[in-house]
This record gives C-alpha cells, structure tokens and sequence, in this order.
C-alpha cells in the first residue's frame, strides 16, 4: 500500500465532511447572540468538531485540513491569526496520538481532556498574544469560554453519535 | 508487497507527516507576525474571505437568530395587546408633536436664513445587519453587511439608537468590521458636557470603557454625558457615546449608551468633514500681491 492508495476516495469524502461540519461549527460560533463583553462567551465549537472527529477517525483528520479550518476561523472570527491555527493543529495531533488510551476509557475522561486541550489552546493563544507585544485579554473572561467549551462538548459528541452515528472506535490506519 | 516495504511506506508515511507539521507550525508563526506587522495587507485578504463567505453564512445565523429572538421576546409575544394599546395612545401623542417640531423647523429655517449660517456637512448613513461577532474574548469585533459598495469607508462611525457602537476597521465590498469601543485597541477622542472637557475613551474589555487624559477631572460628576469630539475628523462630532460612572480605584469610565446585548442594527456614518483651509492658497502669488501693496490679510479667511 503507498501513500497515494492510503488517500482514496471513501477518506477523502470523511475529510470533506469534517470540515464542512467544522465551518458550520465555526459559522454557528460567530452568530451574533450577543456582542460585547457582558455576553456569554461563545464555546469553541471549532475545536469540539476537531476534538471529536481527531479521536474517532484521526486518518481523515490531517494536518493540512485542521490547519485550513483553523486559519479559516482566525481570518473570518478575530483570533490572532496563525494562533488560533496553530493551537487546533497541535491539539489535534496531541488528541491523535492519545486516541488508543481515550478509546478504552469512557467518556467522562474523553471530557476532561477535551476540556484540558480547550485549556491548553487558550493558554498556548495567550502566551502567543503575550510575546507579540499585544494587549491579551483578561484571563477570567478566557476561562469563562472554556467552561462553555467543555459544556459544549457532551452536546457535539451526542449530535455526532446518535444523529450522525459517528461512532464507530475501530482503530483505523493513521 | 513484503513486510519491508510496507514498513518502508509507514515511516515515508510518518516522515512526510513530521515535515507537513513543521511547515504548518512555520507557516503559522510568520502569519502571527505578519498580524502583528502588515495588518493592513492582511485585514484585505480577510475582507475578501468575509466576502466569499458571508452569503453562505446567513443560512446558519437567520434560524438561529428566529429562535434567539422567540426566546428573548417570549415575553412580548404574551402581552403583545397591552402593547399595541399603549403604542396607540403613543402615536396619538407623537402626532402632535410631529406637527409642533414641523412648525419649529420652519421657523429654525427661517431664521438661519436671516443670520446666513453656514449649515454644517452633511452626514448619511447606511444600515446594515450585524451578522456575526468574533465570538471569542480576544478581540471585540462584529460584522456588517454593508460595504464599499455601499459607500462605506474605512473608520466610519458606528451607532445604533442610542449610541456610538464602534468604527469600522476592514470594509469588503459587501461586507465592514467594526471594532467595538470596549475591545482593547479602541481609541476614540471624546468631550465630557457640560464644559467640552475633552478625553480619551480607551476600551479595556469591559462596558464602561476608561476615559483617559481626561481635562479638569475634579469637576466631573457621574452622570455627565461623553460625546465625540469630532477631533481628527474621523467620527463627526456631538455623537452621543456615554455617561460619566466614577470607579472605587478614582478613574473615571464611561458606561455606554449603545445597548450592546441587543445589536442587530447599526448605522454607519458617512461623513465627510468640512475642507478646511489652514494655509495661503497657492493659486495667488503672495508675493506679486504684496508687491501691489493691496494685500488683505483677511482674504483668505473670508473664503473659507
């Protein structure tokens, strides 16, 4: 098998799903409900979609796509561009390579590290806006959007698994 | 295939994987710095993605939006005759004092008449849907589905009812950003009334953006109203921003007027400031008038 028959058809169409899911994550996240700093924050949906998709079928999440959908979100939404990209590319291949140990232990733990890498996303974009000289946020109100992040997930993850009965764990060639 | 090969393919596999990573992760350190350096080049180029996208993103936003507001307005839809009672005796009421303010009108026009005043420019404005925020904390932007086609430029006023909202800081062709007054960036010269005491509204995340510099601090009071400035002839002048609120730590903050929660219109502002002459016009030589003895030193002012 080269590398040129890993890349058929049946992935190919996965990938193609997965970011169209993605920008209609990304689309649903910037829809004005609420503008300003007294709403609510709008969950990383992005990064769910990503999270999600990166655990269940990490041969039609590559790099190159995560890296589209990412730069896509930082130029349409205001993440510091090439930040919010970067971050979703490199949690992607962390959750890629933690899928094995995450697909024998439940969800609850799938949770939490989801929750972790909205986290570490958040943190790695502020240290990034740091070093630039740029004025970052306040850190509660980043907090504040990751807790609605990991809110978020439980409702990705049942929307993926009993509507788009994306579920299957069987270990796919990365 | 042998089993040599087959490993063979897996590390071509995971090599070219490794490389692909590294030059996503380069690619996206040189684009942080291009944001950080040459943001004009890249607000074009992100400008022209808003464009392409924008029309595909209202099949997502207008069912959401539909539920938002049923949500939001289950509470009118209930009292929905109450309401249109008290609307009623309102629009009596307003009728009278639409004839009275005609009335006025034609007298204020009269009498500009009389005193010659020279009317000040006018501003128009366009509406446009805001159809999407940033979402995130990281910057406080918004877009608008009016762009350059609809003879919106760049740094034009934002206001909705009640206040300024923001100013617009990308324009597509059909498509602006605006950055609101509470993102961290935003600067916008101000005067505190009564006394035009002039200041600095700078946004710092929050709904009652700072006023800094502020002229004759001690005779402020909370409640005092913010306006622009109109200095630097970006926003035009006398638009209503905010109330004073004085802070326990002794800065004073502005509490915006623009109702933030419920921004689903905004105006944007086209104006165009008065062509000032600030200097001899080069059409008449100076020295050829000085040379003739005749000349009037207010010439040139009185042609402004």
């Amino acid at each position: 098998m080269t590398l040129w028959e890993q890349i058929d058809g049946a992935r190919f169409s996965r990938m193609m799903f997965m970011l169209i899911l993605g920008v209609l994550a990304l689309y649903i996240e910037m829809a004005p409900l609420g503008i300003g700093p007294g709403a609510h924050p709008s969950p990383d949906l992005v990064l769910c979609v990503v999270a999600y998709w990166a655990i269940r079928r990490p041969g039609s999440t590559p790099v190159l796509a995560v890296f589209v959908l990412g730069l896509m979100r930082d130029l349409i939404s205001d993440v510091p561009v090439g930040a919010g990209a970067l971050s979703l590319v490199l949690a992607a291949e962390v959750l890629k390579r933690w899928r094995r140990t995450l697909a024998r232990s439940g969800f609850l733990r799938e949770w939490i590290v989801v929750f972790g890498a909205a986290l570490a996303t958040t943190a790695f974009q502020w240290l990034l806006v740091m070093i630039t000289l740029a004025q970052p946020p306040f850190l509660d109100q980043l907090l504040n959007q990751c807790l609605y992040t990991a809110m978020a997930y439980p409702v990705v993850a049942m929307l993926f698994r009993w509507v788009l009965r994306i579920s299957s764990r069987k270990p796919e060639p990365a | 295939m042998s089993i040599k090969a087959a490993q063979d393919d897996k590390t071509l596999a995971r090599t070219v994987h490794r490389i692909l990573l590294g030059v996503v992760i380069v690619v996206c350190l040189i684009l942080l710095v291009l944001w950080r350096t040459d943001n004009p080049r890249l607000e074009r180029v992100r400008m022209s993605l808003i464009d392409t996208v924008a029309p595909s993103m209202n099949w997502v936003n207008d069912p959401l939006d539909f539920a938002w507001n049923m949500a939001r307005d289950y509470r009118n839809f209930v009292d929905v005759y109450e309401q249109n009672r008290t609307l009623r005796r309102e629009i009596q009421s307003l009728r009278l004092w639409r004839e009275r303010a005609r009335l006025l009108e034609e007298e204020n026009a009269q009498l500009r008449a009389l005193n010659n005043v020279r009317l000040a420019t006018r501003t128009t404005f366009v509406t446009g849907d805001v159809f999407a925020d940033s979402g995130g904390p990281f910057l406080q932007s918004a877009l608008v589905n009016v762009g350059r086609l609809d003879g919106i430029d760049d740094g034009a006023a934002a206001v909705d009812g009640q206040g300024l909202v923001g100013r617009v800081v990308g324009v597509g062709d059909r498509a602006a950003r605006l950055l609101l007054l509470t993102d961290f960036s935003s600067r916008v010269p101000v005067v505190v009334q009564p006394g035009a005491r002039r200041a600095v509204l700078s946004g710092d995340g929050t709904l009652a953006p700072k006023l800094e510099f502020l002229d004759g601090a001690d005779r402020i009071k909370p409640g005092d109203l913010v306006e622009t400035s109109g200095e630097g002839s970006v926003f035009p002048p006398d638009l209503p921003v905010g109330r004073v609120v004085s802070t326990p730590g002794g800065t004073w903050r502005a509490a915006l007027l623009a109702d933030y929660d419920r921004l689903e219109f905004v105006r944007l502002l086209r104006y165009r400031p008065d062509t000032q002459i600030d200097d001899p016009g080069g059409l008449v030589q100076r020295d050829e008038l000085e040379e003739d003895g005749d000349l009037d030193p207010g010439a040139n002012t009185a042609s402004n």
